[in-house]
């Protein structure tokens, strides 16, 4: 947060698989980041396609999320820089999730056994003071490195599209936090912000109505105004570049993804905003003004 | 679906913004529970704008151009690319070739039901392997 000078840490979750998590991770930091905050990735998904994507396979060894769990002194240490300027990342690791259970147990350090559930907020708090914004890219299960990212975040983004199963996913998003409350892992339930993704594919009725069902009022969550728009082009830039990079370097090829960043760069305005968030001086895209809304 | 669920979490997050004081609460939280009246410096997003149908979309091939594809600024475009050199010539693209060029991607668009093209690069294999 700018005024306590340390960083905002927002979830990026829902329990759904491929409702667009990474792709908003990397795309909500690339927009933090043309807004001039100084955003940190922390990638808990076992699949690594954000890291990937803002960093490249690692060419040598680096430090990931899964020696940082074990030891959160490296924490630190751990963190690398990316393709996009203002975004650093901390890699994540196909090995953590399936071994988190036993590596969460006991700091390696010190051999001192420690709460499970809150190693993601003890690494998040060490290097929060560099940074604006932390967002923790989440796998699509309920596992101990899932609630370990509930228990650190301030805020829970959720990335839907507008499926009767993601809707589904999105009780029980509400499901898992309630539960965690009633069992004091979490001293409150953090602030829910729903972000619409793939839109302008709902001519169907039946997605109309989920939609509406999302966006009814009595809802214990804030959906954002802005949604993502559908384009299919979207699929085939994994992992070479981001939307807004491909919108910004003016190849006639990619003029589709023209919208797709200019309704992320106003999702992540909306969302900065909600957060508190101010955007800085001297942010990016202030003198290009392409993409800002 | 259970709907309770948001009734639940709802009544939880009533009970913590009642303990919860002032001085402990986190700036997230202090954005979530100010009032309206605390937040008027910010101003609301303005709403977004609603896509086409399908019927209007087909029946104007230049509103799906420029209002799906090119957005706004289909000056800014034309001009950037009128600059660019044709690859393997000193030509540069004239208006009515970059013209034509968006005409082509707005058809395959209508071929593909409205959505994106796929890169030109797949399209072209795909065609190659017919």
């Amino acid at each position: 947060m700018s005024e306590s000078n340390s960083a905002t840490i927002v979830a990026v979750y829902l329990e759904k698989g491929g409702s667009t998590k990474s792709t908003t991770t990397v795309h909500v930091a690339h927009g933090a980041a043309r807004r001039g905050l100084r955003v940190l990735v922390l990638d808990i998904d076992g699949q690594r396609h954000s890291s990937i994507w803002l960093h490249g396979e690692p060419k040598e060894r680096i430090l990931t999320i899964n020696e940082v769990a074990r030891n959160p002194d490296l924490a630190e240490e751990a963190i690398v820089a990316t393709r996009v300027p203002g975004v650093d990342l901390m890699y994540g690791s196909s090995i953590l999730p399936a071994l988190a259970e036993s590596a969460l147990k006991v700091n390696e350090a010190d051999g001192v056994q420690r709460n499970p559930f809150t190693v993601l907020r003890t690494i998040a708090r060490r290097v929060a003071h560099r940074f604006d914004l932390i967002l923790i890219d989440c796998s699509p299960t309920v596992g101990q490195l899932n609630t370990n990212a509930l228990v650190a975040a301030d805020h829970v983004l959720v990335p839907m599209d507008q499926a009767k199963m993601t809707y589904r996913g999105l009780t029980d998003v509400a499901t898992t936090l309630v539960k965690m409350r009633k069992n004091d892992i979490i001293d409150r339930i953090p602030p829910l912000t729903v972000l619409l993704t793939k839109t302008e594919s709902d001519e169907a009725k039946g997605t109309r109505e989920i939609r509406s069902m999302i966006q009814a009022e009595d809802r214990p969550y804030t959906v954002l105004s802005h949604t993502i728009r559908y384009r299919k082009q979207m699929e085939f830039i994994w992992p070479d570049a981001t939307a807004f990079e491909l919108a910004d370097g003016g190849n006639f090829r990619w003029i589709h993804l023209r919208p797709v960043a200019q309704d992320y760069a106003n999702a992540t305005d909306e969302f900065t905003r909600l957060l508190g968030l101010k955007r800085k001086s001297g942010s990016t895209n202030a003198g290009r003004g392409e993409l800002a809304s | 679906m259970n709907e309770d669920v948001f009734a639940q979490m709802r009544e939880a997050q009533q009970r913590d913004e009642q303990r919860a004081e002032p001085g402990t609460q986190s700036a997230a939280q202090t954005a979530a529970n100010t009032p309206p009246a605390e937040t008027s410096s910010i101003s609301p997003a303005p709403p977004p704008t609603p896509a086409p149908t399908p019927a209007q979309a087909r029946s104007n091939a230049r509103d799906i151009l420029l209002g799906i594809y090119v957005d706004r600024d289909l000056a800014d475009f034309l001009d950037r690319f009128t600059e660019k050199r044709i690859p393997g010539t000193r030509r540069k693209p004239t208006i009515s070739l970059v013209g034509y060029w968006m005409l082509s991607l707005a058809r395959e668009a209508l071929a593909n039901d409205a959505n994106a093209a796929v890169p030109i690069e797949v399209a072209r294999k795909r065609r190659s392997s017919e």
